[in-house]
């Protein structure tokens, strides 16, 4: 494998941007593809070249494998990065870029088909020695059959549909004579549901922890851990705050954790960069969850705590070059927080708008990996992941507290984020004392409202003002007339200092 | 110069009233009386209050106006037009409006229908997610505005009730 000189980011937002910025502190060549709504993006400013792939909508743009291989050729790229999200876990968009004689950089298709596939991946993790969630077979919807599967599973179980998703079909059962009855619902929801009645057993974890294993693998046989992140601080199944080390993994978890995780990787002969996802129960028990065949969202955070570019490791491993990460000693503590468009007061409905004003936060050991600026239209078409900002602290709590400073620092006006949700769940005492799990925010946040804040009445004054200014002579028929954001200077309208009204 | 207006802040309604002139305003929220003195500092508002003085980014985008003053941020709409869709407080609208742009996936009723507090209008779809905009009280349909497949915008009227 030769070398990588010119990459082709197939991806957007901040992601682009990170893969972009690590391209030209490489010195190799970049290109950026965009659609209809991302003409003015950032990634496509930092890119040395950039492509237009078609409309908004990702299916037409983003999605399409031919027209991201026909943007390679056409600009000369010999690599193609995927980022994370869109075609980054579609083994046929891997497959392709080879056929094409273009580097995948990421793992090989059939890794990422394997992986995919949830059946075959937990019964090769099994092989491997991968500890899986403790489950029976498709049982007789019986009483009797599931009676005796519980006791050798433990309570509490769950009762699951064999065709199931979405929670339907399923039945939390703590108690042996609970059994009969929601053996009954269940088998009656899952054929319903799917028509398909065949339900089985699985123990069930109260208030897991999702503990993840980062591993790198290159194409010599070597396969190493980056230590562990912790992902606990989920809505909806979607993080908001990682951070690693884990507060609840100690050396000896940490080194049957991470030797699982290398199991896994090695058990699908993975290249690259990859992340193996546990739960971890009360009693300090963990089980594979699945396996992501891609670089990660919060990946900054092992970048801090091992001093490591990993998207310049996924770029060497992809040349064919050997590990440069093989002995790598992790230090300090790295918190990561995911700042979505999105009101958190309202059910997280995702917010739209133009950002009119991005102050990022700085100083010692802050990150902020945005795909936005002044000026950018935030819309409907892509995620609402609008920016990450990492901190980094000898300890936990210098970690946090430095994230609760930076919070304050960033100001974004002019689309509603959840930038004050993720200030409350961060300097919350239960997350100060790392008691978290993947019910933490149902348990602790439901129902939510921010907080009044000291200065809501200065805002007032300050908005009553704004909204008296000029905007309202525009509205006359100026030559703005129209124009939504007068400078903040024109919002102070008639109130000009010593002036007194214009 | 005297200015009076209705701010929803944050989602609450404020009655703001505002004399005097800009290095020495008298303002009252609520009935809650303060002095302020704003100048300009470079693309800000410097604030000047009870002797702390402040740095305030301040935009308008329309009827919103966003603030940023002293690590907090605040969202500001005039007053009479801050309701959207089944989201915001205070009083309940006849028009029903989209809380979120995106797209119509179904409309539940029809102009004339009866519909009862509570009950699902409209199905809007944004970012892959589903939402109920339903009826903020007992009403007969009086308008439907929009059909199945339609791009919306925020605080587009979808519905128009006509409350019992």
């Amino acid at each position: 494998m030769p070398p990588v000189r010119k990459v082709l980011i197939a991806n957007r937002g901040e992601i682009a941007v990170r893969i972009l910025r690590t391209c030209r502190a490489m010195g190799i060549g970049s290109v950026a593809v965009y659609s209809d709504a991302d003409a003015d993006a950032p990634h496509v400013r930092l890119a040395d070249e950039a492509v237009p792939i078609g409309p908004a909508p990702a299916r037409e743009s983003y999605l399409v494998v031919d027209k991201l291989i026909a943007a390679a050729a056409a600009t000369g790229a010999d690599a193609v990065h995927p980022g994370y999200g869109f075609l980054a876990e579609n083994a046929r968009f891997a497959a392709a870029v080879n056929e094409a004689g273009l580097t995948f950089i990421g793992p090989p298709p059939q890794a990422i088909a394997t992986m995919g596939d949830k059946v075959a991946a937990r019964a090769l993790m099994e092989q491997a020695g991968v500890p899986v969630v403790p489950a029976t077979p498709v049982l007789p919807a019986e009483p009797a059959a599931f009676a005796e599967a519980a006791a050798t599973l433990g309570f509490p179980v769950v009762i699951k549909a064999a065709a199931g998703g979405g929670g339907k079909g399923m039945r939390i059962v703590r108690r042996v004579e609970e059994l009969p009855e929601a053996v009954a619902g269940a088998a009656r929801e899952a054929a319903a549901a799917f028509g398909d009645g065949r339900i089985y057993l699985e123990r069930y974890l109260e208030r897991p922890r999702h503990v993840e294993v980062q591993v790198f693998a290159d194409t010599h046989g070597t396969v190493v851990h980056l230590g562990e992140r912790e992902c606990s601080i989920q809505r909806r199944h979607q993080k908001i705050v990682e951070e690693s080390p884990s507060p609840a993994v100690d050396a000896a978890l940490r080194a049957a954790m991470t030797d699982a995780g290398i199991r896994a990787a090695a058990a699908v002969d993975y290249v690259g960069a990859g992340t193996i996802e546990f739960l971890l129960d009360e009693q300090g028990r963990f089980y594979f969850l699945e396996m992501n065949t891609r670089l990660q969202v919060e990946h900054p955070v092992t970048e801090w705590i091992t001093g490591l570019d990993l998207v310049r490791e996924q770029i060497l491993v992809a040349g064919g070059a050997p590990l440069s990460c093989e002995h790598v000693t992790p230090r300090g503590h790295a918190m990561e927080c995911r700042i979505y468009s999105e009101d958190p007061a309202h059910g997280f409905l995702p917010a739209t708008g133009t950002v009119h004003v991005l102050a990022e936060p700085s100083g010692a050991w802050v990150r902020f990996d945005s795909g936005i600026a002044a000026g950018t239209r935030v819309g409907v078409d892509y995620d609402p992941l609008l920016a990450k900002l990492s901190t980094f602290g000898a300890t936990r709590e210098e970690a946090r507290t430095r994230m609760l400073a930076a919070l304050r620092e960033t100001v974004l006006l002019g689309v509603v984020t959840n930038r004050d949700y993720l200030q409350a769940v961060v300097a919350h005492p239960a997350f100060a004392a790392g008691a978290t799990h993947t019910q933490f925010l149902d348990a602790h946040f439901a129902g939510w409202t921010p907080p009044a804040g000291r200065h809501a009445d200065t805002a007032a004054a300050l908005a009553a003002l704004a909204l008296a200014g000029p905007a309202a002579r525009r509205d006359d028929g100026g030559a703005d007339a129209g124009s939504a954001v007068p400078t903040p200077w024109e919002a102070l309208g008639a109130w000009r200092p010593g002036g007194g009204a214009r | 110069m005297s200015i009076r207006k209705t701010v929803v802040v944050d989602g609450a309604p404020r009655a703001v009233d505002v004399q005097g002139r800009d290095d020495a305003l008298t303002v009252r929220v609520d009935d809650a009386p303060f002095e302020l003195a704003l100048g300009r500092a470079g693309t800000a508002w410097r604030v000047t209050r009870d002797g702390r003085v402040l740095a305030a980014t301040v935009v308008r985008d329309r009827d919103t106006v966003w603030i940023a003053i002293d690590g907090e941020i605040h969202r500001c709409v005039a007053g009479d037009d801050a309701r959207t869709g089944g989201t915001g407080g205070g009083v309940r609208s006849p028009r029903v409006t989209a809380p979120m742009p995106g797209k119509v996936l179904a409309v539940r009723v029809t102009v004339g229908q009866q519909v009862a507090a509570g009950d699902p209008l409209v199905v809007l779809e944004a970012m892959k997610m589903e939402t109920i905009v339903g009826a903020d009280g007992d009403a007969r349909v009086q308008e439907v505005l929009v059909e199945t497949g339609a791009m919306i915008e925020p605080g587009q009227v979808l519905v128009v009730l006509e409350f019992a």
